[in-house]
């Protein structure tokens, strides 16, 4: 049981360290025209769908905090939205159907413009301008939706296999 | 009713994140950014060590490159290993014909010989251009007046001869001891001599046939050499005015490994 415990948290570190240093190397070297795709709300929302409230809770807390760290934008904004989407996207497990590209592509839009709004919102309230132009936000909305259908589909396998794992 | 276990935790985390949302209205932006450095400087060696890999091995274009070229190529290669195993049993059938020949008209079997890559393990530097010890004795086989050779552009290159064979290290007789001598053949015009010792580095063609002797000629061991294969690179002629004086090829070489060519028959 302990085994299987900790054999659980290694795969969701390991997740979350290969997300970090994607993340890394997308913001620093592989943008295009000046923006690039989230990764960490993305695999956030699609790991939530699949293994529920808790991790979507876990997961969101801290894949918001190390951008917290990465961005000049306030501390603990990033975390705390993280933290309520991961776990909305968590209370969504198993009431969407997420095979389908139409929910994924929902969900997706959905998600990322409830970030930014929220963001231009905490931004207004703690008084820091979260200035985005048009331009930036489309692109960045274009790449998520790209890399939607590989992320869910990366999400689903890493799932099965976790859940074939759990039954042995 | 009883709540889920994911909502606790939900309110738990976003009152940590809230908590550290409010900080921010007290902590200077310096600070923060203190922070914020002191987390990428932590973390940047492994976003670098990933860049780094991912460049490395994740180079498509170089690869799609690399696969269109290598199969042009491999067309190519194919078609020279064909014509190589034409030319293979031609050989073959020249060899067997000329070994025939050479049974026919009474002549000796070509010699056949073996390699043993050597290190040198002794260069006294009071004899430099003397002698030098070389790993392998008569433990590897070894024997007296085998050839010790280097490589120079995949040519063999004469370095000396072995002198004294030890248990396990043998004692070489550099090409520029004035002990030493051999005769030498200038290919290209086929002029060839006795090879001495003249001075300091160099060498001199005594006895030389009358025959040309270009300057910068390469000057390879000649076919009536009892102990040395012919053909091995002695050096090149630098004067021809009195004497035909040689610098060897083998004191442009790194000499820490050497080749002994032992006669096998």
């Amino acid at each position: 049981m302990k085994e299987k415990i900790r054999n659980r948290f290694a795969t969701y570190f390991a997740i979350y360290l290969i997300l970090v240093l994607i993340t890394g190397i997308f913001a620093r070297h592989l943008r295009f025209l000046k923006a690039s795709p989230e990764f960490f709300l993305l695999f956030l929302v699609a790991f939530s769908i699949h293994r529920g409230a808790v991790f979507g809770v876990v997961f969101g807390f801290f894949s918001g905090l190390f951008l917290d760290f990465a961005s000049l934008f306030l501390v603990g904004s990033q975390s705390l939205i993280f933290t309520t989407l991961g776990y909305s996207a968590g209370l969504l497990s198993k009431k969407l159907y997420t095979n389908f590209f139409q929910s994924q592509i929902f969900l997706v839009i959905a998600v990322s413009l409830l970030r930014w709004i929220s963001n231009y919102f905490l931004g207004e309230i703690f008084g820091v301008k979260y200035a985005l132009s048009l331009s930036w936000l489309a692109l960045t909305l274009f790449y998520n939706l790209i890399i939607t259908a590989p992320v869910f589909f990366i999400a689903e396998k890493i799932d099965l296999k976790m859940r074939e794992t759990k039954k042995v | 009713m009883r709540l889920p276990r994911a909502f606790f935790l939900y309110i738990l985390f976003f009152t940590v994140s809230f908590s550290l949302l409010l900080t921010s209205l007290k902590i200077t932006p310096q600070k923060y950014r203190a922070w914020r450095d002191f987390f990428l400087y932590v973390l940047s060696p492994f976003m670098w060590s990933a860049e780094h890999f991912i460049k490395e091995n994740f180079d498509l274009p170089g690869n799609i490159k690399d696969v269109i070229k290598a199969r042009s190529e491999n067309e190519f290669l194919k078609m020279k290993l064909i014509e190589y195993e034409g030319e293979v049993m031609q050989n073959r059938e020249l060899a067997s014909e000329n070994e025939f020949l050479r049974k026919a008209l009474g002549l000796s079997q070509k010699l056949t010989y073996r390699y043993i890559i050597s290190e040198v393990v002794l260069m006294d530097p009071n004899s430099w251009s003397l002698s030098l010890m070389v790993s392998g004795g008569t433990d590897m086989g070894i024997k007296k007046d085998s050839a010790v050779v280097s490589l120079k552009d995949g040519r063999f290159v004469l370095v000396g001869k072995i002198i004294e064979v030890f248990n396990n290290s043998s004692e070489v007789m550099l090409l520029t001891n004035p002990m030493f001598s051999v005769w030498a053949l200038i290919p290209d015009t086929g002029c060839d001599g006795l090879l001495e010792h003249l001075s300091g580095n160099n060498m001199v063609l005594n006895y030389p046939s009358l025959k040309s002797a270009p300057l910068g000629a390469d000057v390879v061991v000649g076919p009536l050499s009892k102990i040395f294969p012919s053909g091995l690179l002695l050096g090149k002629i630098i004067d021809n005015r009195n004497r035909i004086v040689i610098s060897p090829e083998f004191l442009k070489l790194p000499l820490n490994q050497v080749i002994i060519i032992e006669r096998k028959n």
